[in-house]
Order: C-alpha cells, then sequence, then structure tokens
C-alpha cells in the first residue's frame, strides 16, 4: 500500500479516525486534513494498528492535533499504535504527550 | 536477486559474520513500501533491528527524496551487520544542499529541536527521531556522492 486511508466513524463521544498505511511527505496530507476538520472540535481517537510506517510528517500531525484538543478542552488519545507508529511516537521524546489505549473497545467514557 | 517493474532491486545477503544487503528506489511514493519490504526480508535482522531500521529509514528516506533535489536520482541503501552492531547507509548523488545541510549539523543548534510558531510545526523532528534511536547518525557530503550513516551498536 502506497497511499493511505483514513477512515472516520464514531463510537460513543469519540470521533475515531483509522488510519490505514505509511505515513509520510507523500501520504500526510489526507491525515492532516481530517485531523484539522475534527481536532479541538470534538473528543478524537486516532487508531494507529493499521500503520505500517511513520515519519515526522505524520508525528507532526498528531502534534498538532494534540495542541487544538488541549487549547480546546477536547480529549485526544492514541488506539492500538503498531509497533512502527508506537517507536516512532516514542522516538521523539513526545510519548507523554499521546495518551493510549490499546483498543477500541478500551476508549473512556 | 529480485526485480520491479519500476525499481532497481538488488539484495544480497550471507549467514556470515558479515552480512551485507543493498537496494537502490526511485522517488515516490512507492520507495517506503519497497524499502520496507526490503528490510522485512533480511533474515538476520532481528524484529527490534528491523524496527528499528524501518522507523530511521523511512525518516531518512523521507528526507533525502522529497527535500528539493536531493535524491532525485534515486537512493541506494545499505544495510550491514556485523559483530559490532548495524550500519544503515544511504548514498545519493552529491547535491550543494545536502552540503548546508551537513554544515549546519556540524554546528549542531540552528537544527536543535524546536517549535516553528509561524508554520505551527516542529523541526528538527526527524532527525531526533533517528538519533534517540540509533546509536550515532552522520550526514557526510562528498564531491560525487553524499551519505547518511546510522549506525547502531550491538547490545
Amino acid at each position: 500500500m502506497t497511499g493511505i486511508s483514513v477512515e472516520v466513524t464514531t463510537r460513543g463521544a469519540w470521533t475515531v479516525l483509522s488510519v490505514q498505511g505509511p505515513i509520510n511527505s507523500y501520504t500526510y496530507n489526507e491525515l492532516q486534513e481530517k485531523t484539522m476538520r475534527h481536532a479541538g472540535r470534538v473528543d478524537m481517537a486516532v487508531d494507529l494498528s493499521g500503520v505500517n510506517s511513520m515519519t515526522s510528517a505524520g508525528i507532526g500531525v498528531l502534534l498538532a492535533a494534540v495542541e487544538d484538543a488541549t487549547a480546546a478542552n477536547r480529549r485526544f488519545i492514541i488506539v492500538a499504535p503498531s509497533e512502527v507508529a508506537r517507536l516512532a511516537i516514542e522516538s521523539t521524546g513526545f510519548a507523554d504527550q499521546f495518551p493510549t489505549t490499546p483498543s477500541l473497545k478500551e476508549l473512556p467514557a | 536477486m529480485s526485480r520491479s517493474p519500476v525499481f532497481d532491486v538488488t539484495v544480497r545477503s550471507s549467514s556470515q559474520a558479515k552480512a551485507r544487503s543493498t537496494l537502490k528506489v526511485q522517488p515516490g511514493p512507492d520507495a517506503f513500501e519497497l524499502y520496507d519490504t526490503f528490510i522485512r526480508s533480511i533474515e538476520y535482522l532481528s524484529d527490534t533491528e528491523g524496527l528499528a531500521l524501518i522507523v530511521t529509514g523511512n525518516e531518512i528516506m523521507d528526507n533525502l527524496l522529497t527535500h528539493n533535489e536531493i535524491g532525485l536520482a534515486g537512493v541506494t541503501v545499505l544495510v550491514r551487520k556485523r559483530a559490532s552492531g548495524l550500519t544503515l547507509a544511504f548514498f545519493v548523488d552529491s547535491h550543494p544542499e545536502f552540503a548546508f545541510f551537513s554544515s549546519c549539523l556540524d554546528l549542531g543548534d540552528p537544527l536543535r529541536l524546536r517549535f516553528d510558531t509561524k508554520e505551527r510545526r516542529w523541526r528538527g523532528l526527524g532527525l531526533t527521531m533517528c538519533r534517540n534511536i540509533a546509536s550515532r547518525v552522520r550526514y557526510r557530503p562528498g564531491l560525487s556522492i553524499d551519505r547518511v550513516i546510522l549506525t547502531f551498536d550491538a547490545s
């Protein structure tokens, strides 16, 4: 898969963005567009279980979404990050800014 | 050896004490998938090593392939494993922008991790990621070939 798909669904109080594919400079625009549309307006969960690679382009989008959510007193959470996504996030030193839950079933109410 | 209709791919590996694999990719979104497939196909890498090479390698490739004219002619990737550790190296045609970036790295401070309030984005994030995963990250400009070399010490 060379592109990404970002599916937007609702689960309880959460708007869930489910990302599939590689996030890099060629593909991050779709993620950016959809996070900007929702971040700070709703409680947003980003499911990264289907992400097979992620560069700083993707981390930057997620950091901006976290900031927008924080500024608007909304919740933001990462769901089930793949191993690659988890290491990419941890390697930035910003992992503490990304609350994480292991599955959609375990999203807070 | 395997070949793709889009990319020139050469993989050479050996199960001896020193193992070596190479890949040539051209710019484009397919490059990342090809690189990931390449790394996952290297049998002498452990899962942890492969994961580190995928995250750092994607970051370096993203920079080389999408920043201005660097990497236009393609990127050659080398993975080498020895008792002392792993080397992941990227080779591109020499370009003045690479030399400039490398000189900034030597100065250190201009490329520190920082938030660009004007553009609302973090700068230096990719380099920080690589430095936090690899033992060493070096940018080496040359007369005809520029190199990015990441080393991962054996634990």
